[in-house]
């Protein structure tokens, strides 16, 4: 999965393109921070993050044109909050990454699984358990080494 | 005799480090075996890299000090890498069980 599934457009976007691009900076992902679960208004985010009130707004502008943040006009405030739907292709290729491990590791899994039907069937069949590889008999020298 | 359920579990990754980045996954097997998967190398090509991944080179050189070097082909794409064996840790382990 590439990001490009995403937006084609990224390589030759603007910030305002996409959400990887949008929460690449610091001060925008504080916001979504501080954002969180709440609804806050323009004035709450100054005053948590220590930024000014143009600078607030022009990260809000960002994060707006992506969809990660929406607002609620209220009378004369207006309520922003985070749109959690909007961090999916995030979510998605970060995902990604651990999906090909698991994948992998199912594989191992697998692998191990039949070393050891193996090992169980020579067992009964009165077998060696598994040849003796050149550093399975270095361990066993070393073993004898040991109990001495 | 028993046959243990198995169900493969899922690897969780954390972040020690700046540069560091640590996959845990728990085995229903013992530890000689993933050692065996993890160093054979007709064993490693069957569950590293990507199933449809062509592998050009995996060599083991299983001591401290050396190498498992493995080299793949992944989209048409050359991939290798070279990893060193710093300790012997799942060897003392087998010993252990074995003694």
């Amino acid at each position: 999965m590439s990001i490009s599934e995403y937006n084609p457009l990224m390589a030759r976007s603007a910030t305002t393109t996409d959400v990887f691009t949008a929460i690449g900076e610091q001060s925008r992902r504080d916001l979504l921070s501080a954002i969180g679960s709440a609804e806050v208004t323009v004035g709450e985010l100054v005053d948590r993050l220590g930024l000014s009130q143009p600078q607030v707004s022009k990260h809000l502008g960002v994060l707006r044109a992506v969809d990660l943040v929406t607002v609620r006009p209220s009378g004369r405030q207006r309520y922003y909050s985070v749109n959690g739907p909007a961090m999916k292709p995030l979510h998605d290729w970060v995902s990604s990454f651990e999906a090909t491990w698991n994948e992998r590791l199912d594989r191992l899994d697998a692998v191990v699984r039949e070393l050891e039907e193996e090992e169980r069937a020579n067992a009964s069949a009165g077998k060696d358990p598994e040849p003796r590889s050149g550093h399975r008999a270095a361990e066993e020298a070393a073993n004898e080494e040991d109990e001495r | 005799m028993t046959i243990a359920m198995r169900r493969p579990g899922s690897a969780t990754i954390t972040y020690p480090g700046e540069t560091q980045l640590t996959i845990t996954r728990e085995f229903d097997a013992p530890a000689r075996l993933l050692f065996r998967a993890w160093t054979t190398p007709e064993l490693v090509k069957r569950w590293w890299g990507f199933p449809s991944s062509e592998w050009k080179v995996c060599e083991v050189d299983l001591r401290v000090g050396g190498k498992w070097r493995w080299v793949i082909v992944e989209d048409g794409m050359e991939v290798g890498m070279q990893v060193s064996y710093d300790r012997m840790e799942d060897v003392v382990f087998e010993l252990a069980e074995e003694g």
